[in-house]
């Protein structure tokens, strides 16, 4: 048997008056009547919703549903406000939110108080046959208080269709509309309280005009990534998950690549004092983004290392989480420090007036030409210098390759929607694959780099210092192990990445040969963060 | 889908009250239960005031294609097949089956419901027929109310022929002491005589209003009241016979 069927009741139709009618056919008998309060949790980017899953929060009772309804865990959350699935006392919950939220924390989005009343329809041998249940929905995100629009929930009861119909169509006759699709209350509150779950997705999206000019290019990109910012540097500031600052640095790491991509469009003087506040905005948060990337490995860097060696490590990370205790304490301060505030306003201002400013004649150029010759000029750049890379060669050679890729990444995935999204969407594809070598390769670089230092600077007379040395000793043997290995097969992944095909796949995109371009108007598109 | 048959060749023993209560028992913990009304009196669908559609009939019932004249009770994850007057039929019908079919028929249309229910529970008639063989090969456990008397235990032993007969494995067999009246001497003696027997089980149900009142209220005894004594004891009947049927 299907869902119930919705019938949303507007300040239009009176409740009593309907039931009345259905009274007038059939016994109707009160069947309970019951007020829920309960928390609805889901991370900032709604990884839960967009996954159709809802999970709620009543006191310590934790309950998980697909989009039918389905419970897919019910049990016990524990007494403490869990943020992050490994805080949850329940391992098959845990599993579950793993799979589903990965790194992010749940908020409580809205606390939501739901009253039902529901109503058995009898027929003369006063056998139910149809439930009817009304459902009022109020709920409060923040400050804001939000009043859904009461719900007429039809129940039908198997091998009962004939009083569903007619139930159903004395509804309609008042004047009732079915709701067509599923129907969620926490959709609902989306549309009430102004929400698009899909905006604080990471991926970046834009559309552009093919006949804009290159000024007008920049706005709309970098607009994009203002608001991303914007976005999450609350989230940020409140220290909530790892991903806020991460998103936000994605965000300052892609505008300085579209300053440095677009600079001969741009007002030099402007690009070269935003270019600098942006590697200021890199560098004061560099540090605790990069103590975070080792405190989201703690469990991996456990597994790696066998039984004996894993006591050392938690002295290690101890250290971490104070030094990062300190270091977010400097974060705080100059993200909220006047240079921080005047760089966003001035950048949004810098972007708003652009394609006015008659100065720059250059930025006039229309951005499909140019971004068609900086693709083609920045590709031919990666196969000199990825051709040129031998088993010799010093490593620092693959590091700045793996920079020219990902500037040549958000280059395609600003650039994106001028072109047939399918064929930039197959070679960004081949791309992530020659990324992911270089970036494994860099990883295992860093971090073993990053204990190496850690293991030269341990005091003998520290506590625990033979343990923690051997421990580092450990990881620093085996990321050195897999540096090796990524090291070598990326000859390989390279050649892979520059067959003829692909060369030719990114011609056809930039001559509009790999199936036409959009002639005009814009396109809707989306790419993977960094 | 573990498949109940509340048996027993003897009328009047309580198996309509047992297969009511036993169902309404089996949804509680939380089971997907089908009650299928075998008994062309259907009793058991009176006691959930369900009536069957206007087009269905025996023939359509061995037919298969049950699914669509299951109809549901006023109690969540508890469905009603039930039952026709043209029931009294189906050995007739059944006979006209060819061959080896003929005694697995009953558990082929069964089949088709295993995805749908955890549990099925037959409520059957009180004959000794072809319908009766079926019964006993379709279910993984044939329940059997026994009164404490001389006449109950004949009919207990006419069901371990028959058993034998069809060559239905015994410790599927499943009795229980039903309408027992402790103050009655012969029902003391008789419970105390058979009790230990490997058939029977350790719960009983006794002779209870509260039963008796089940034709008045049109309701198992647990939807009246979940903490009566008749309730609480169909409950641990229910929790011994799907323990075994998990063992066995």
């Amino acid at each position: 048997m299907g869902g119930p069927l919705v019938y949303l009741l507007s300040t239009l139709h009176d409740c009593d008056q309907v039931l009345q009618r259905i009274g007038d056919l059939y016994l109707l008998q009160e069947a309970g009547e019951e007020t829920t309060e309960d928390s609805c949790l889901d991370t900032f980017d709604w990884r839960l919703f967009n996954q159709g899953i809802f999970l709620n929060r009543k006191g310590i009772h934790c309950t998980l549903l697909n989009s039918t309804g389905e419970e897919l865990y019910s049990g016990g959350g524990g007494r403490k406000q869990n943020r992050f699935w490994w805080e949850f006392p329940d391992t098959v919950l845990q599993e579950l939110l793993r799979e589903l939220i990965d790194i992010r924390a749940l908020l409580v989005q809205f606390t939501v108080s739901t009253s039902r009343k529901t109503w058995a329809i009898l027929n003369k041998d006063e056998k139910t046959v149809l439930r009817l249940t009304l459902v009022n929905i109020e709920a409060t995100r923040g400050h804001e208080q939000f009043h859904l629009m009461p719900a007429l929930l039809v129940e039908p009861l198997k091998g009962y269709k004939k009083p569903q119909k007619k139930v159903c169509d004395l509804l309609e006759a008042a004047g009732l509309e079915r709701y067509a699709d599923t129907y969620t209350p926490l959709s609902e509150l989306h549309k009430l309280a102004a929400i698009d779950p899909a905006e604080n997705d990471s991926k970046f999206t834009v559309n552009l005009m093919r006949e804009a000019s290159a000024a007008q290019s920049v706005k709309d990109i970098g607009l994009v990534l203002v608001a991303a910012m914007q976005r999450n540097l609350q989230g940020t500031l409140d220290d909530i998950d790892s991903e806020f600052l991460h998103d936000l640095r994605v965000s300052v790491r892609r505008s300085r690549t579209l300053l440095s991509l677009m600079k001969k469009w741009l007002p030099a003087e402007d690009v070269h004092r935003f270019q600098a506040e942006f590697k200021w905005v890199g560098t004061v948060t560099g540090a605790v983004r990069d103590l975070d990337v080792y405190l989201l490995k703690r469990t991996d860097f456990k597994e790696i290392l066998p039984e004996e060696l894993q006591p050392g490590l938690d002295c290690f990370f101890q250290d971490l989480i104070r030094q990062r205790k300190r270091k977010l304490r400097t974060l705080r301060e100059q993200l909220r420090s006047e240079r921080f505030t005047a760089l966003l306003t001035e950048w949004e201002q810098f972007l708003q007036y652009l394609p006015e400013r008659g100065i720059y004649s250059e930025g006039e150029n229309v951005c499909y030409a140019i971004a068609e010759d900086v693709i083609r000029k920045r590709f031919r750049r990666i196969l000199r210098h990825g051709g040129a890379i031998t088993p010799s060669t010093p490593d620092e050679k693959l590091h700045e390759l793996r920079i020219e890729g990902k500037k040549f990444r958000y280059l395609l995935e600003f650039y994106r929607s001028l072109f047939q999204d399918e064929a930039v969407e197959s070679y960004l594809k081949q791309m992530k694959k020659l990324q992911n070598n270089l970036g494994d390769f860099n990883d295992y670089s860093v971090q073993k780099n990053m204990l190496i230092q850690k293991l030269t600077s341990l005091r003998s007379d520290a506590p625990q210092a033979i343990e923690t040395a051997a421990a580092l000793g450990g990881l620093i043997v085996h990321l050195g192990e897999h540096q090796q290995l990524v090291r070598t097969r990326f000859e390989k992944t390279f050649q892979e990445f520059a067959t003829e095909e692909n060369i030719e796949l990114l011609e056809g995109i930039c001559t509009g040969t790999a199936g036409e371009a959009i002639a005009s108007g814009a396109s809707s598109i989306e790419s993977d963060p960094v | 889908m573990k498949i109940f048959a509340v048996y027993s060749s003897k009328g009047g023993v309580g198996k309509t009250a047992a297969a009511v209560n036993l169902s309404y028992s089996a949804r509680e913990s939380g089971h997907r239960v089908l009650l299928c009304d075998l008994d062309a009196q259907g009793a058991a669908s009176y006691y959930f005031r369900v009536k069957p559609a206007k087009n269905f009939n025996g023939k359509k019932f061995l037919g298969g294609g049950l699914a669509k004249f299951i109809r549901a009770s006023d109690y969540e994850n508890l469905d009603l097949l039930p039952a026709h007057f043209s029931f009294r039929n189906l050995d007739l019908a059944l006979g006209k089956i060819e061959g080896v079919k003929r005694r697995q028929a009953l558990r082929k249309l069964f089949e088709t419901l295993a995805e749908d229910y955890d549990v099925l529970i037959m409520d059957c008639p009180p004959n000794m027929t072809l319908l009766s063989e079926n019964i006993l090969l379709a279910a993984d456990s044939v329940v059997t109310p026994v009164i404490p008397t001389t006449l109950s235990l004949v009919a207990l032993k006419q069901l371990l022929k028959m058993f034998r007969k069809v060559g239905a494995k015994e410790k599927r067999l499943n009795a229980f002491f039903s309408m027992v009246e402790p103050r009655k001497t012969m029902h003391k003696d008789m419970v105390s005589k058979f009790r230990n027997y490997e058939i029977f089980r350790e719960s009983q149900i006794s002779y209870l209003a509260e039963i008796e009142k089940m034709g008045l209220y049109r309701k198992p005894v647990g939807a009246v009241s979940l903490s009566s004594p008749a309730a609480q004891q169909y409950k641990q009947l229910w929790l011994e016979l799907w323990d075994r049927s998990n063992r066995t």
